[in-house]
């Protein structure tokens, strides 16, 4: 089975360290972290550097990105990243949201960009829904 | 003597008659009464307890008589026309001085001053030196300049009286500290208080009245005025809330009130009272902002403390899962204990997000069954106890949130607060006036008298956390919900007689059906 490679961008270890964690349990073995939508972004800027580094697992197949960052929050980064997919390779690349609370709005607005793909709520997502969002590419 | 003096002073005060223009003021009339009377001597005296001053004269009487000497003493006892036809024949005067000396008076007729109050005020009277007797035309011309006499007195007294009222009204115009002024239909200012002038340097004050004033003002603010005042000429009446810059510089807000008014010939007027409310504006602006600062504190602080609250949850929950086993006697309960504790946290911290978030977003009011409301509240709530719920059947026009938010918190306390598993809720609503008055009564274990006031404030339970959960929050966001809409709430209880909450919520107008 084909593990897809992961990057978390959240601004909050200890959400970092859980959601890994929680990859972790249901097998996900290569994951990436960056605190923010910069450097979230900067990571998948250096595209050339990246993919000889990382190979196979560069661009990461999924993002998962929470809301409320202080820099570059995960709106602003869905709009940036919509335009570096101008620029470069990115359409294996899937978001999954990843928010503090189920705001309709936010989901919604999240959606449609294309490149999104799942909403899911910090701590009220269980293994199985992460499994569904994660596996769902697999 | 200073007595009598008062007296005259009260008089003379009284009717407004000055020393200086005292001693012509009846000369014609006195003229009149001896050519009337065919007499050589006529006098207009008025009289008090003891004297007699004589205000005008046709004679070379002196002009203060003491009153036992006096012929008028008589007259002022009466209130016709009383005569002496011969005072050598009278007992009253012939021992009289102005008998038996200089000018040797022999016959007196004199008229009382009686003013509206039926007051007698003084005398008219005429003096001969020879005996004699009025005939009837005399003695009805003799009343009617008596008469004249007492009109002349009292239409001074009114002009006096408008004189000082004229000044009360300038005194309270000018020590009013709101600005008042009035303007012509040309936008002029035909009169302005010194508050109003006090918007003016003071090197143009003397070019505000007779003028528009408005190249003083910023263009914009001139335009405005002129707008308010041709809105007031149609209309009647018009009333702003405006931040303007004056003359002088500086800015203040001022709620001003433009009301329009006609003379006698049908021109129209603007009268203007303008009151500085810049400090309450800048106060309410402050509380505005102190308020929606709190609020936001509120929800910033809940909000950033509910996600480390929730990894704490989900890294406990992961413990439990993977060491279960191995907790053992004190750790057990210990991890028991943290578990509780963060669902109390978790507790506390939505309804102080909730708290933060009432009156956000309200909506319109609209038309609820007031019973399928309750109800639907009730379900929501999921409890297990037994409670039976009477709810009036009848329509309100309320927002809905609000008026769920606040039926919740109270049937969820009845049902919380009470000591027994089943209960009875009464929920009724009478139309008072403009409120609707909603209550909300339990017969549960009631609430002690001393304790209302406690029950509305934050964070404030009567029972340990441990015996019933709660924030404390409940009923102080009942009380924000009902605020927002001008709303009260009030507690009728006593211990062991259940309790019943009061709500008054003014009536207000349907947007939707």
């Amino acid at each position: 089975m084909l593990k897809p490679s992961i990057l978390i961008i959240d601004d909050s270890e200890i959400e970092r360290y859980m959601l890994c964690h929680q990859l972790k349990k249901i097998g996900a073995t290569k994951i990436i972290q960056k605190d923010d939508g910069t450097s979230g972004l900067n990571f998948l800027k250096d595209y050339a550097q990246n993919k000889q580094h990382y190979a196979a697992d560069f661009p990461p197949a999924i993002i998962i990105l929470d809301v409320n960052m202080p820099i570059m929050g995960g709106f602003e980064f869905l709009q940036e990243f919509a335009e570096l997919k101008t620029q470069v390779d990115l359409d294996s690349c899937q978001i999954v949201m990843y928010s503090g609370s189920e705001n309709p709005q936010e989901k919604s607005r999240a959606f449609q960009y294309e490149f999104v793909k799942g909403f899911l709520i910090k701590g009220e997502s269980s293994k199985e829904e992460l499994k569904n969002a994660i596996g769902h590419f697999e | 003597m200073p007595k009598r003096d008062e007296f005259r002073i009260q008089i003379l005060k009284k009717y407004n008659i000055l020393d200086s223009d005292i001693n012509d003021l009846f000369d014609d009339i006195v003229v009149l009464a001896t050519e009337g009377c065919d007499k050589p001597f006529a006098m207009v005296s008025f009289i008090d307890t003891d004297k007699q001053w004589v205000i005008s004269q046709v004679g070379s009487f002196p002009s203060k008589i003491d009153l036992e000497k006096a012929f008028c003493a008589h007259t002022v006892i009466q209130t016709d026309v009383f005569e002496i036809f011969d005072t050598l024949l009278d007992d009253r005067t012939k021992q009289s001085e102005f008998v038996l000396e200089a000018p040797n008076i022999r016959y007196y007729a004199g008229v009382p001053l009686i003013n509206s109050d039926k007051q007698t005020l003084g005398t008219l009277c005429v003096l001969d030196t020879k005996p004699h007797i009025l005939n009837k035309h005399q003695k009805i011309m003799l009343k009617l300049l008596a008469k004249d006499v007492v009109s002349q007195l009292e239409l001074r007294k009114k002009n006096y009286e408008l004189s000082k009222l004229k000044d009360l009204y300038q005194m309270i115009t000018e020590n009013n500290p709101d600005l008042i002024f009035a303007k012509d239909s040309d936008f002029k200012i035909l009169h302005a208080n010194s508050a109003f002038l006090s918007l003016y340097p003071e090197e143009i004050r003397d070019k505000v009245i007779g003028y528009t004033t408005l190249e003083e003002f910023d263009e914009q603010e001139a335009e405005a005025f002129l707008v308010q005042d041709r809105l007031t000429f149609e209309q009647g009446k018009t009333e702003t809330l405006e931040k303007i810059a004056f003359p002088t510089g500086e800015i203040r807000t001022l709620f001003t009130t433009k009301t329009r008014f006609e003379d006698d010939e049908g021109k129209a007027y603007i009268l203007g009272v303008a009151r500085d409310v810049t400090e309450r504006e800048e106060l309410i602006e402050m509380l505005k902002k102190s308020n929606s600062d709190l609020d936001e504190f509120a929800y910033i602080a809940s909000h950033d403390l509910k996600a480390p609250l929730n990894a704490i949850k989900r890294l406990v929950s992961w413990i439990e899962e993977d060491a279960g086993e191995v907790l053992q006697g004190d750790s057990l309960e210990h991890f028991g204990m943290i578990k509780n504790r963060i669902n109390r946290m978790n507790m506390l911290l939505k309804d102080l997000l909730d708290y933060s978030r009432v009156g956000k977003n309200d909506g319109l009011p609209q038309k609820l069954n007031l019973q399928e409301t309750a109800r639907h509240c009730y379900q929501l709530l999921d409890l297990a106890e037994d409670f039976v719920i009477n709810v009036d059947d009848i329509d309100v026009v309320l927002p809905k949130l609000p008026l769920e938010l606040v039926l919740t918190n109270l049937m969820s306390n009845a049902i919380k607060h009470h000591d027994k598993k089943s209960g009875h809720i009464i929920i009724k609503c009478k139309h008072i006036k403009n409120d609707y008055q909603i209550s909300v009564t339990d017969d549960g274990p009631g609430i002690a008298p001393s304790l209302h006031e406690k029950i509305f404030k934050k964070f404030q339970t009567l029972k340990p956390r441990d015996e019933i959960e709660g924030s404390g929050l409940g009923l102080a966001m009942v009380e924000k919900a009902l605020a927002n809409h001008s709303g009260k709430i009030s507690i009728k209880s006593d211990v062991g007689k259940g309790a019943t909450f009061v709500i008054t919520w003014p009536k207000q107008e349907a947007t939707s059906k």
